[in-house]
């Protein structure tokens, strides 16, 4: 079945609460944060026959219940469609105990003493990145930046050549935005095949990277990891140490070029840019995830099945009035800007600190260095929906 | 004695506590409650490490 198809409604699904919504397609020439929140005007909890049928949660409240009541609705099913996976990703599509030894093996590389090691490498890339492109005075900030700096933090942490990153950001792309199954499982496979070959290498020549903790690792008893096992949690640090980062670089790079007020308030005040970032992560989060019931329940009174799939889209949760007053406004001084945009629960995103670390380090040193550009007159950038949404191009200018 | 958020690196500071939401000074990291979140980007309390071996 492809994108383009409809599953049945289930007869549990009252017809008053089916709307055909497809989250991995945001009509052409409308603002996609105006679209997802566009979906708040209906039913909070709805159904809709895409992807094989699922359930849409647009609240905030009801999307962070879910999120943190594994119990209820289990991880097993971490995206939609169910089916594009040939394998389960270690450690977001499990649930406690063994997601807690998973994230045990991956934990220590994520500690703040860890990172300040990676800051500095980040610091220097972003620095040497900016002022390779500040004399052009402009530039597609996704080919030239955001594809560039962070993902060079993640080939070091894992420890693979930066040779491979174009092979493997088009593998990411399928697997993350793969709008069918099948491109979906083609970028699997593609990551398996490369994934096979470098975690023989590391068996054979293990390093302190992080590719050789999982593969030297052990879960429950003290057994290792399966291959299977190892492959999942492989591709799913692929996916998201070399997609997340760069696409929420790309709508703050966005937001900051269309708002001379708030990129202003950033160059009067630096120390302002914890706070921005977080207050742009609310505003723009990008993790649209699902999750599956684990038994028949009702939630917010609408009664749902065991199996059911229920999409979690951190997109909508952000732009929710009922937990952010004036909520599609960018506030940098707003009281509430705790946000869903790593989860929430168990399966909260492990790499957390070190996103925020290489967003706070990406304002800093742009702003310092490009401290005012914009959108290329009659340029129009493309934003795009899937799995995690993205920014695919954003041409900027600035006076030289 | 001091821990830090794993998440965001926020410091929750015993000898402060957290009096914006209701948690006096001199309140053990232990001490506070399961539902407690961090001030600055709301991880949950088991998001939470010693600061000097974090």
């Amino acid at each position: 079945m492809t994108h383009f198809e409809k599953s049945p409604i289930p007869a549990h699904v009252p017809a008053d609460l089916v709307r055909d919504f497809d989250y991995m397609n945001a009509p052409e020439g409308v603002d996609l944060y105006d679209w997802w929140r566009s979906i708040q005007d209906g039913p909070d909890v709805f159904f809709t026959p895409r992807h094989g049928g699922h359930w849409v949660l647009t609240r905030h409240d009801e999307i962070a219940h879910v999120m943190a009541t594994p119990t209820d609705f289990s991880s097993r099913v971490h995206t939609l469609p169910a089916e594009g996976k040939p394998l389960r990703m270690a450690p977001i599509e499990y649930d406690p105990p063994l997601h807690t030894d998973f994230r045990r093996l991956l934990a220590p590389f994520f500690t703040p003493k860890a990172i300040g090691n990676l800051e500095v490498r980040a610091r220097d890339l972003a620095v040497s990145v900016i002022d390779s492109l500040k004399g052009r005075g402009e530039c597609d900030f996704v080919a030239d930046f955001s594809l560039t700096m962070p993902i060079g933090i993640f080939m070091s942490l894992v420890d693979l050549p930066d040779g491979d990153r174009l092979h493997l950001l088009d593998v990411a792309e399928a697997i993350v935005r793969g709008k069918t199954p099948e491109e979906q499982g083609a970028g699997f496979m593609q990551a398996f095949a490369y994934l096979g070959a470098k975690i023989a290498e590391r068996r054979a020549n293990p390093g302190t990277d992080m590719l050789s903790a999982i593969i030297h690792g052990k879960i429950e008893d003290g057994r290792k990891l399966t291959d299977n096992e190892l492959l999942g949690m492989g591709a799913l640090l692929l996916a998201g140490g070399l997609d997340t980062v760069a696409g929420m670089m790309g709508f703050m790079a966005h937001h900051l070029a269309t708002h001379d007020d708030h990129r202003q308030a950033l160059l009067d005040d630096p120390g302002l840019i914890p706070h921005a970032v977080e207050e742009m992560m609310r505003r723009y989060e990008i993790a649209n995830v699902a999750r599956v019931v684990t038994h028949d329940l009702v939630l917010n009174g609408v009664a749902m099945k065991e199996g059911d799939c229920i999409l979690t889209a951190t997109a909508v949760a952000g732009l929710d009035e009922r937990q952010y007053p004036d909520a599609m406004t960018v506030d940098f001084a707003r009281e509430n800007k705790r946000s869903l945009v790593f989860g929430k629960g168990p399966h909260q995103c492990i790499g957390a600190y070190l996103a925020r670390t290489e967003l706070r380090v990406f304002l800093a040193e742009w702003l310092k260095r490009i401290p005012h550009f914009r959108v290329k007159p009659g340029a129009k950038p493309i934003m795009v929906s899937g799995r995690a949404n993205s920014v695919h191009y954003l041409p900027l200018v600035w006076d030289i | 004695m001091q821990y830090i958020c794993l998440s965001c690196g926020h410091i929750y500071d015993e000898a402060l506590g957290d009096p914006d939401h209701g948690i006096p000074p001199g309140t053990l990291f232990a001490d506070l409650p399961e539902n407690w979140q961090c001030d600055f980007c709301g991880a949950d309390k088991s998001f939470f490490a010693p600061e000097d071996e974090a």
